[in-house]
């Protein structure tokens, strides 16, 4: 792959999903790194995203210990903002480089005053973002709330918003794609052509997600292997190691 | 990767950024994913006016091997859908009837469906249903009951509500899962085989919607035999349509 580029899947979660029976134990997904080739995975905590972030960051810090090929990645709940600002600068000190936000499981609009003093503290402290963005709309209006310093992520880029997103990077050169979504045919072709490869990350939401569905259309994309390997691995390492 | 039998694409513009636009193009992404052949239904046919987009999609198709196309029908216009029938429905290059309960706000048991259903027997071709909720799912059910010798394809298998189209059709033996899907649900794949078998679950990509490659990788992904892989990719279709 890409001349034997590493590969970084940039989000990944384990823990218990209530919605559908689903496996997503640690063993399962570093098993799945390991069949696919995977070298290092950001991982954040179902618990996290669900129930308690506390507790759930408390269990990614663990499991990144305990394994060498993990990353933990970090979760907030907007909603309880009491805490929370606390939450993002202990997180920073024990390392976490890279915050995700999933409202769309937890029930809070973009637009929302919590969130934005959130997006503002991590861009202080130069720490990355991650939203899922599936929406029409999501893109436009983070791009609205964001004011720089960091790079931000979107998550959930599809055919349904991929033109809007295309037209928000233009415009903020930190907002970046996490590629998990990310399925039309030239998906990869059409974002690198547009922006560059370096505003792209590969992402899998593994293994509550197939690892496949997001790997293949990057192996079969028609792109370079500079841009590939910028893509598997070169993009996320740069913002884990602090650059924006 | 194993040769691929594609039932589900299309053809025409989707309001997306894309390159690829024309039946040059597609045959190219055709190749690249190693699909063999595949099925496409007109976009213009489904969003906008079925009777110029049919004859757009099969005056374009002629001549590509790779292309077979689905006659889309209305059933807000029942006498027009069947006119489209006769035109289109005994022609080599037509795989089977498209309809989309969406676009159409017609569920495919409405009456006027069912009027186009019944008139679509006598070609004896399979039936691409869109199918986005467990009304759909119910919906197609329900007429494929009514309809026992047409073979009902249940377009993207529920969508993210994907298992109660399981469970609705799990006893319906003339209904065929297609789970293509923005929602790569990890198990998906594995559910659907253990509730239908491993004969009724086929392949379509979605194209141009979606990347083939993305929905390939549910099926090389799932835990699940290469035999029962290459079934869903290939065998499937090729059995029970015929392709």
């Amino acid at each position: 792959m890409a001349n034997g580029t590493p590969i970084i899947d940039a989000h990944t979660l384990f823990g218990f999903w209530p919605s559908r029976k689903a496996d997503l134990r640690p063993e399962t997904l570093v098993a799945l790194m390991k069949k696919n080739g995977i070298a290092k995975s950001l991982v954040v905590s179902a618990t996290g995203i669900l129930y308690d972030f506390l507790r759930g960051n408390d269990e990614a810090l663990a499991f990144g210990r305990q394994s060498t090929d993990v990353f933990p990645l970090g979760t907030v709940d907007p909603k309880r903002h009491v805490g929370c600002a606390e939450e993002i600068d202990k997180r920073a000190e024990q390392g976490f480089k890279l915050f995700s936000f999933y409202p769309q499981h937890q029930g809070w609009p973009l637009d929302f005053l919590p969130f934005q003093k959130l997006l503002d503290k991590l861009a202080e402290k130069k720490l990355a973002t991650m939203v899922y963005c599936g929406e029409p709309g999501a893109a436009t209006l983070l791009a609205r709330m964001s004011k720089g310093g960091a790079s931000v992520i979107l998550s959930g880029v599809s055919y349904g918003n991929l033109g809007e997103v295309l037209a928000v990077m233009k415009d903020h050169a930190q907002f970046m794609v996490e590629s998990h979504m990310l399925n039309t045919p030239d998906g990869f072709e059409v974002l690198c052509g547009e922006v560059g490869a370096h505003r792209v990350v590969f992402g899998s939401l593994s293994p509550l997600k197939y690892l496949n569905s997001a790997l293949m259309p990057l192996k079969a994309a028609t792109l370079t292997d500079e841009e590939k390997a910028k893509i598997l691995s070169g993009n996320i390492r740069r913002i884990l190691s602090g650059e924006a | 990767m194993m040769p691929i039998l594609d039932i589900h694409a299309h053809y025409g513009v989707w309001q997306f950024p894309t390159q690829a636009r024309n039946v040059d193009a597609l045959d190219t992404y055709l190749q690249r994913f190693g699909i063999e052949k595949a099925c496409f239904s007109s976009v213009e046919a489904l969003t906008c006016n079925f009777v110029s987009g049919n004859a757009r999609l099969f005056k374009d198709i002629e001549g590509h091997d790779r292309f077979l196309g689905y006659c889309t029908v209305n059933p807000n216009y029942v006498d027009e859908s069947i006119a489209e029938m006769k035109k289109y429905m005994s022609k080599s290059r037509c795989f089977g009837l498209k309809v989309h309960s969406g676009y159409s706000q017609r569920p495919v048991n409405s009456a006027p469906m069912r009027e186009i259903l019944n008139a679509s027997r006598r070609y004896g071709k399979p039936v691409l249903a869109h199918t986005w909720s467990p009304t759909d799912c119910a919906a197609i059910a329900e007429a494929a009951a009514e309809f026992a010798t047409l073979k009902f394809i249940m377009g993207h298998m529920g969508g993210n509500d994907w298992r109660p189209a399981l469970e609705a059709v799990e006893e319906i033996l003339n209904v065929f899962l297609d789970p293509c899907c923005s929602y790569a649900e990890r198990d998906k794949i594995r559910e659907a085989l253990d509730a239908v078998g491993p004969k009724r679950v086929v392949f379509g990509s979605d194209l141009m919607l979606l990347n083939p490659a993305f929905v390939a990788g549910m099926v090389v992904g799932s835990d699940l035999p290469e035999r029962d892989k290459e079934r869903i990719l290939y065998t499937n279709a090729k059995e029970a349509f015929g392709l």
